[in-house]
């Protein structure tokens, strides 16, 4: 069978674009496929082990304040193992012509330490009472260098500090101090660690804890102690409490590592798809080309098998380029996406590891989607009978009429084109399905990188329309806190609001979440689903996010519980109505009008955050006013968040529009592929036109026309796809806290129906221009 | 009798790498309107790139071909494909009908070509196929096709119609019908025929024979009383 081989060859380089355009579009698949595999694999098992080595807790829980020598009573609750306690607290850092308040959340560290150990660089056992280590995030903002001298202010006095180093800590990969932020401003929040004597001394707290961490026995899990261990410590101002998945570090990691999941699996089956398809288009005209000479060589005595194998061996090294060609690039870009994940994360010392597993994996999944689509292909071959190969098939249309205002409003080359179509269903069908899919893709990929931003900007424009959101040191009473706004000058509009952190309880399950007190009919803090539509806050019951409601299984009109620092006292709680869910973008809020907090909590209204909008050219000077205050703890500019939101999203959006430029590129391949293959196959069709003496405008305006019928259709078939896409995009993006409600808006549909056009109307040019190339006398040597 | 095609000195060659193959070496030849002229001579002696040079597919290298007026040898792609349409016709061996369009419909696309178009119609009846109207050509057999392919050709009216091999894929029943056909449209329009074969019988029914050999004309014969196709003997 060499011979055959040979004509296989020969086959291939006559069609080298197709075979290069497949094994493109697989290798992006594997790109994406193998990029995103050992982003996670790396990703999962660093942080596995980081979190090992780091001893963290099983529990964690935060309290006004234990004393130390008290731990021990959680020790004896039955099913705890070990227990840890640590001192926290907030200082302010003074930076030399800094206007802003900055905070650093401050853990003492002790080489005594047996959980959630923090990690030092470079590496001390021992800390001088007067050194301080930054979080590298802040100290690379403000360009702070091992042996600066920084000022700080806590309880009300000024001490210096010297930067020793860096400081990480498993707990406070991504600090976050308010509880209605998203995620950190390491600009005006971040974390740093001192020695327990130093930040005793100046927090004027000896021997006490805030922070405990608890181990389980084994055995036991946290359902089974934390009832107790919360009766323990509700004795000392119980804040929060949560179990190792909730914690908000590694809740952010994992819950990253499972979404990205969902779409390592989603974007690479649908590029393993597109190949599959044409691929298969590929190999059956191929097939459908060498029909006779296929018969002939059964006539000749070749088995079905020895026919095959020869396909099979081309699929094979199609699959092999495709899994190859692209291998170095997907690690290359795991690797800094593992890196910026770190960074970002905080986590220090960990090392991208290349796991071949994975490349294996990878090209054996290529090599097996590349013989699928050729199988599939060339299955034909196996029909073929030596005897009917000799005449050609007749189209399986059937006899298909033209209505008569066709005949009517058309010309006959019109007619010709639409005849064409209708009467070869099957290739109108896949080439109106090559449309679609690059049209599909094209308007619906590059949907998430948009949205998240809109999402993030809407955020911060139609939800949180303030400039600066003020964060008080402690609550203050609502009227006091509103004069404060009033004191202040060069504020345009500015109001008072409060945030909480409460334990809020379902059926039979219970988040912590943050509850916002707003004030109805304010423009700097609203209410706001991701389709835009807007909610009062009401004092009769929580409006709740969808995401929390989906997490506690309740729906509107059900009761839940309500407890919380400074709304109710520890252990109890208040039963309150959920009156409306909405579907928002981020975070498990609840949300609750001003006056529904003596309604239910029979308390007096209080504040903790100032919303202000300032006048324009005013902001260093509110900023200045603001940083000589002494009961602020920070300061959010939202133009800075909606950066550091932005900066949070990064790297989703960045392997969705990663995937929209794939999207892109694969489509411009399919349609030139398919429709080139569609073209070219009736060479002898369009030859003898020529003969007849048609002229190239004119069969030129034939296939025009056919395509733009299928090219119609095609777009038509894309709609109801992009869709698809668009759900299982919000799908597979979505997290238990995120929602990015993807729109696929009409420029989009513009811009990926132009694309497809220009796409479209390049193929058949290029393909028509190798078309009038061809030697008549050569095309009417065929035999049909 | 007016003539109607003229070639002086017609070369063609084909360049295929360093290699030059003269297909052509200087043909010379008058053709008359309504003479049926048959070109006889063994494979690759050149007789089929003539035809397609009068036809206008393939250009010629050197010399020159008239057709009445027009310098054909002078035609860019544009003019050969308006020549071809105006003025020309052809049958091919293997037929290349249009797998798309049915019996009917491939004689009604030449109809469409023309300015001056036989009615499809009837020509479909004259190739005694008008119950095979709705057929596509994979559902016909060879003759039937053939017959088709002849349809088509004559639908245009052409001034000259070229046969290439016509009845090379058929057998002899059917050889002769469509010989037949083709002496008819000769003599009912007096149009202008020619015949590419290696099947020297067919010269038997020509007015003219061109003998070829090895690229030229080897010589040119007169038939002064053509037989009929049925009294040729196959």
């Amino acid at each position: 069978m060499r011979q055959y081989f040979k004509n296989i060859l020969r086959t291939i380089l006559q069609n080298k674009i197709s075979y290069i355009g497949a094994v493109l579009i697989i290798s992006m698949g594997s790109l994406i496929y193998v990029t995103f595999s050992e982003f996670l694999i790396n990703l999962d098992v660093e942080t596995d082990m980081y979190f090992a080595e780091r001893n963290f807790a099983d529990l964690f829980a935060t309290v006004a304040g234990m004393p130390k020598d008290e731990l021990n009573r959680l020790e004896s609750v039955e099913g705890v193992d070990r227990v840890f306690g640590r001192l926290e607290g907030d200082i302010r850092l003074l930076l030399d012509g800094q206007a802003q308040v900055i905070t650093l959340h401050v853990q003492a560290y002790s080489p005594d330490d047996t959980m959630n150990i923090l990690t030092l660089d470079p590496a001390a056992t021992e800390i001088e009472d007067d050194e301080i280590y930054l979080s590298p995030k802040i100290a690379k903002i403000y360009g702070i260098q091992k042996g600066d001298q920084l000022r700080v202010v806590a309880n009300k006095k000024t001490y210096t500090l010297v930067c020793a180093g860096y400081g990480f800590s498993p707990e406070y990969m991504d600090a976050t101090a308010d509880e209605s932020m998203m995620t950190s401003d390491c600009s005006v929040y971040d974390t740093a660690v001192m020695s327990v004597a130093g930040l005793e001394k100046i927090l004027g707290q000896k021997n006490m804890v805030t922070n405990v961490g608890v181990m389980t026995s084994k055995g036991y899990t946290y359902s089974d102690i934390h009832h107790n261990v919360e009766q323990v410590l509700s004795d000392y101002g119980l804040e929060a409490i949560c179990e190792r998945k909730d914690q908000e570090a590694f809740d952010a990691l994992k819950g990253e590592v499972e979404s990205y999941e969902v779409i390592v699996l989603f974007i690479p089956t649908i590029f393993m798809a597109v190949t599959i398809f044409m691929l298969y288009i590929i190999l059956k005209k191929n097939v459908d080309k060498d029909r006779i000479l296929i018969g002939t060589m059964k006539a000749f005595g070749a088995s079905d098998l020895e026919l095959l194998r020869a396909y099979i061996v081309q699929a094979l090294f199609i699959g092999l380029a495709g899994g190859i060609l692209l291998l170095v690039p997907a690690e290359l870009l795991g690797k800094y996406l593992f890196d910026d994940d770190m960074v970002f994360y905080n986590i220090p010392g960990r090392i991208f590891k290349p796991h071949p597993e994975v490349w294996l994996k990878s090209i054996g999944i290529d090599v097996f989607i590349s013989i699928l689509a050729v199988f599939l292909g060339v299955i034909d071959v196996m029909r073929i009978n030596p005897a009917e190969s000799m005449r050609s098939k007749a189209p399986a249309g059937g006899d298909v009429k033209l209505p008569a205002f066709c005949n009517r409003i058309l010309n006959s080359r019109q007619k010709l084109g639409l005849m064409a179509v209708v009467r070869n269903k099957a290739r109108a069908f896949v080439i109106a399905i090559a449309v679609a899919m690059p049209f599909a893709m094209t308007c619906s990929f590059p949907t998430f990188g948009r949205n998240a931003d809109k999402g993030i900007e809407d955020q911060f424009t139609k939800i949180e329309g303030y400039d600066l959101k003020v964060r008080l040191n402690e609550y203050i009473p609502y009227e006091e806190a509103e004069s404060l706004v009033r004191s202040l000058d060069g504020i345009s509009e500015g109001e008072a609001i409060a945030s909480y952190s409460i334990k809020i309880t379902g059926t039979n399950k219970y988040e912590y979440a943050p509850l916002l007190i707003l004030n109805p009919g304010s423009n700097l803090f609203r209410i706001m689903s991701y389709e835009e539509k807007f909610y009062e806050p009401r004092e009769d019951g929580l409006i709740i996010s969808h995401h929390l409601a989906d997490k506690l299984h309740v729906s509107c009109g059900d009761l839940v519980e309500v407890e919380g620092v400074g709304l109710t006292n520890t252990g109890q709680s208040v039963k309150m109505m959920v009156v409306d869910i909405v579907p928002d973008t981020f975070g498990l809020n609840c949300y609750l009008a001003g006056d529904g907090v003596e309604r239910y909590f029979s308390l007096n209204r209080q504040g903790n955050l100032l919303l202000l909008n300032v006048e324009k050219g005013r902001m260093e000077d509110v900023l200045d006013q603001l940083s000589k205050r002494k009961n602020i703890s920070y300061i959010v500019d939202s133009r800075k968040a909606t950066d550091s939101y932005k900066y949070m999203m990064e790297t989703t959006v960045m392997m969705i529009d990663l995937m929209a430029i794939f999207s892109v590129i694969s489509g411009v391949l399919i349609i030139y592929n398919v429709m080139g293959i569609s073209i070219r196959e009736r060479k002898n069709e369009f030859g003898t036109m020529m003969v007849l003496g048609m002229n190239v405008s004119e069969i030129s305006e034939i296939v025009f026309f056919e395509q733009f019928i299928n090219f119609f259709f095609g777009i038509l078939f894309g709609f109801p796809i992009a869709e698809l896409f668009r759900r299982l995009i919000i799908y597979a993006s979505a997290s238990d806290t995120e929602t990015v409600m993807l729109t696929i808006t009409p420029d989009l549909y513009l811009v990926s129906f132009v694309l497809c056009a220009l796409a479209a109307i390049v193929s058949v040019i290029l393909v028509l221009r190798e078309l009038f190339e061809i030697q008549l006398t050569d095309v009417l040597k065929v035999r049909e | 009798m007016k003539e109607i095609l003229r070639a002086e000195g017609m070369v063609k060659e084909f360049v295929t790498g360093d290699i030059v193959l003269r297909a052509l070496k200087g043909v010379d030849f008058s053709i008359n309107e309504g003479e049926f002229v048959v070109v006889l001579g063994p494979s690759g002696s050149g007789k089929s790139t003539m035809l397609n040079i009068i036809g206008g597919i393939e250009t010629i290298t050197d010399g020159k071909l008239f057709y009445n007026n027009i310098a054909v040898h002078d035609l860019n792609k544009s003019g050969l494909s308006d020549y071809r349409r105006k003025y020309v016709g052809f049958i091919f061996q293997f037929y290349n009908l249009m797998p798309n369009l049915t019996a009917y419909e491939n004689i009604a696309l030449a109809a469409e070509l023309s300015s001056d178009p036989l009615n499809a119609k009837e020509l479909l009846a004259a190739v005694g196929l008008e119950n095979r109207a709705d057929y596509y050509p994979a559902k016909m057999s060879g003759g039937q096709q053939q017959r088709v392919a002849i349809a088509r050709a004559l639908c245009k009216n052409p001034d000259i119609l070229l046969c290439d091999e016509p009845t090379g894929a058929l057998d002899i029943k059917t050889g002769v019908e469509v010989l037949k056909l083709l002496l008819d449209f000769n003599q009912k329009y007096h149009k202008t025929i020619l015949v590419v074969t290696h099947n020297a019988d067919i010269a038997k029914v020509a007015d003219k024979v061109f003998y070829f050999r090895d690229g030229n004309i080897e010589r040119v014969a007169i038939n002064e009383s053509p037989l009929t196709p049925d009294e040729v003997e196959w």
